[in-house]
């Protein structure tokens, strides 16, 4: 071959090469073949959704590759944090709202604010769905919503309502009245009270609330105890202790005996996310409704999110955030919400305002409520602690009548004082 | 052969056996001597993993706040009645069936081998097994008690203290009884028949060749199979875990379980492995005392 030959040859091979690269490695953020670890739960292990959507991903983008470890919520919490101890934290992961205070503290994700800002759907956000990305109003976006927003909404048997000549419960008082209503052991139970692990999740954080209480505020101030929380909570006690309105077993239930208890037709109200609305009309259909939580001296109801984050160890950001952004886009974002075995309010204006959306009764009544999301005092270095493992047995104790209500939230009250204010690593 | 070609001969003759064990020792040193020490130096340190900063050496603070936590005191007896009831009735259980499966009965293989299905299942589905079958409301132990009339209202198994602990020892008993009955079994077909035909020339009826001729000469294998089920029991956590969360109200959370919530739920590495010591510790007690006991049976 002539030198010349040769020049053209290379000049050739050199210009289709970077012309291939070009078309696999169509974004100037990654600058060669990627792979990119997430960590992932699946609330129901059937879930499609989310397979379909990875591969799809796979598929498009050969030069960024997501590898998915699929790791139980239980026991996501200590992995990830000892993963990002060690130093080998994954990528991209689920998050959970009750971790973000302690992952904040220990900056251990990656602040988003300036990737959203420029993002192409950034005004499609609601600003809600921003709020719930924060640890505290003060601190940067942390994870982006990608799961939509876990609105809390009351199901009720509205059969068992009607059957009772009653509406459904304005108020946390009406809503005593519709619990005693829907009871007749040993069929039927006005409220599936859930007494084991998360079960301040249930009713009891959103009574708190609704009566203007704070469980701790962002100065520090600690009311879990104050006198009218310790009213409230004997008043929530009493569901159980006096009025008799839950099932027996309801000192050590979980989601899955709730779930059993709905499946059975014998559960009359419950309080809980929007995404879970299958499992309670799994039986009932129809007869089951969404509606707002009761009001107390106000109306609030919890509105939070599952979200996904890149973490800050990451050698890949890049292409973490090219993946977390697509995810976020509104086709996806309506897959992943419109996933009829996980629903949830959307966090983009033009997905909310789908048909499907629309057509939805518990989306309805969980936007209906709009004005009345909170959030909980995540930020706070106790929070996971305490709802992962004191606030059960405490609850269980006060249930039995071991220690009396003052009790229960005085050592909840210590557990707020001992962590302190959150501190920044 | 030369004095040096000998002393090399004995020499090796004598590291052999060490030569050999080594790659044992090895890996045991590895897999179990190296974590467990790991988890004693952490147990000196205030290590809890969302505080890294406040990580420092704080000698025996952690041995000493366990004593004063009332739930770790509360753990060691609900541990001693975990322990007792499983193994107890394991042992009771396991050693009826061993009597039984030794015998010239039909269907022996069969049996032999239906008896393992209960060890054979993974213990979290056992978990849940019994976790439904005696769900207070859907529950059909609590089904079959009340249509026969034994009880009027339905049991709360897994939501009373005191019963819930009960409810998983009954789950762990069906899931480890077929390990006493192996272990028993593979013992009494050590004891040879010219024993038990002596007791008979000697006019020993069942009871007394069961207690003069196979409980002596079975207890060897007894002890052992205790001693490993007692330290296995101790140590797990998946079937009370998953029942009954360790409640309600703490009522069921043994050492073992308040070891793992207080790592995984609290993320306080350093008390967790002080809690994890003082179980070992406990252990040791039981351990050193079978090993005595052994060492005054051995012929000197």
């Amino acid at each position: 071959m002539k030198r010349s030959d040769r020049r053209t040859f290379l000049k050739t091979a050199s210009a289709l090469a970077v012309a291939g690269a070009s078309q696999s490695f169509p974004s100037p953020a990654i600058a060669q073949g990627v792979r990119i670890t997430m960590w992932h739960w699946l609330t129901r292990p059937d879930d499609a959704v989310w397979a379909g959507l990875l591969a799809e991903w796979n598929r498009r983008r050969p030069d960024l590759q997501v590898a998915v470890d699929h790791v139980p919520l239980a026991e996501f919490r200590q992995k990830a944090l000892t993963a990002d101890q060690s130093g080998a934290p994954p990528d991209v992961s689920r998050i959970h709202p009750a971790w973000l205070g302690e992952l904040d503290a220990l900056d251990a994700l990656e602040p988003l604010d300036q990737r959203v800002d420029g993002w192409t759907h950034r005004r499609d956000l609601f600003d809600e769905a921003i709020r719930v990305c924060r640890p505290m109003s003060s601190r940067p976006m942390i994870m982006l919503p990608i799961l939509g927003q876990w609105v809390y909404l009351a199901y009720y048997r509205n059969d068992w309502l009607q059957e009772a000549g009653l509406g459904v419960p304005g108020t946390w008082d009406e809503y005593l009245v519709a619990a005693k209503a829907m009871t007749r052991p040993p069929d039927r139970f006005g409220f599936s009270m859930r007494g084991g692990i998360q079960g301040w999740a249930h009713g009891w954080v959103n009574m708190f609330y609704a009566y203007g209480l704070s469980i701790v505020d962002e100065r520090g101030g600690i009311g879990v105890n104050s006198a009218q929380a310790i009213e409230r909570n004997q008043w929530f006690l009493d569901l159980y202790r006096v009025h008799r309105v839950t099932a027996p077993s309801a000192i050590n239930d979980g989601f899955p005996q709730i779930a059993a208890l709905w499946r059975a037709g014998r559960a009359g109200s419950f309080f809980h996310g929007v995404h879970a609305q299958s499992s309670f009309t799994e039986t009932a259909g129809d007869r089951v409704i969404g509606a707002p939580v009761p009001r107390g001296s106000n109306a609030w109801t919890r509105a939070d999110a599952i979200g996904m984050s890149i973490w800050r160890k990451s050698r890949n950001k890049n292409a973490a955030w090219e993946f977390l952004s697509w995810l976020l886009e509104p086709e996806q974002h309506a897959r992943i919400n419109l996933n009829p075995l996980e629903p949830n309010v959307p966090a983009l204006r033009s997905v909310a305002a789908r048909a499907d959306y629309q057509g939805n009764r518990f989306m309805q009544a969980a936007l209906a409520q709009r004005e009345s999301w909170g959030l909980l005092p995540y930020w706070h270095p106790y929070w996971a602690e305490m709802a992962d493992v004191d606030w059960h047995p405490l609850f269980q104790r006060a249930l039995q009548g071991q220690i009396t209500s003052k009790q229960m939230l005085d050592q909840l009250a210590q557990g707020f004082e001992r962590a302190g204010m959150p501190r920044r690593r | 052969m030369t004095a040096f070609a000998l002393r090399g001969a004995r020499w090796r003759r004598r590291a052999a056996p060490y030569l050999l064990l080594s790659p044992a020792f090895a890996l045991m040193a590895l897999l179990v001597l190296l974590p467990v020490a790991s988890a004693a130096n952490m147990s000196f340190y205030n290590y809890v993993l969302t505080r890294p900063w406040a990580y420092r050496f704080v000698g025996l603070d952690n041995y000493a706040r366990a004593l004063a936590d009332p739930i770790f005191v509360q753990a060691i007896g609900v541990t001693a009645v975990w322990i007792a009831g499983v193994v107890g009735l394991q042992l009771a259980i396991g050693l009826l069936f061993a009597l039984v499966l030794n015998e010239n009965i039909r269907f022996r293989g069969a049996l032999r081998s239906l008896v393992l299905v209960p060890w054979a299942t993974p213990s979290v589905i056992c978990a849940f097994i019994f976790m439904w079958l005696l769900d207070g409301n859907h529950g059909i132990v609590n089904a079959i008690l009340l249509g026969l009339g034994v009880i009027a209202q339905p049991i709360q198994w897994l939501s009373t203290p005191g019963v819930s602990l009960w409810a998983a020892i009954i789950a762990l008993v069906w899931h480890g009884a077929p390990f006493f009955a192996v272990m028993l079994l593979a013992g009494l077909q050590t004891i040879s028949d010219e024993y038990y035909e002596a007791a008979e020339i000697d006019g020993a009826g069942a009871w007394q060749r069961f207690r003069y001729v196979t409980f002596p000469l079975l207890l060897p294998t007894m002890l052992v199979t205790v001693l490993l089920r007692v330290i296995w029991t101790a140590n797990h956590v998946e079937i009370p875990l998953v029942m009954t969360q360790g409640g309600p109200a703490n009522s069921a959370t043994t050492l073992a379980i308040l070891t793992i919530v207080t790592a995984r739920g609290r993320l306080d590495y350093g008390y967790a492995a002080s809690l994890s010591m003082w179980l070992a510790a406990l252990l040791a007690v039981v351990a050193v005392a079978y090993l005595r006991h052994r060492a005054r049976r051995l012929p000197t």
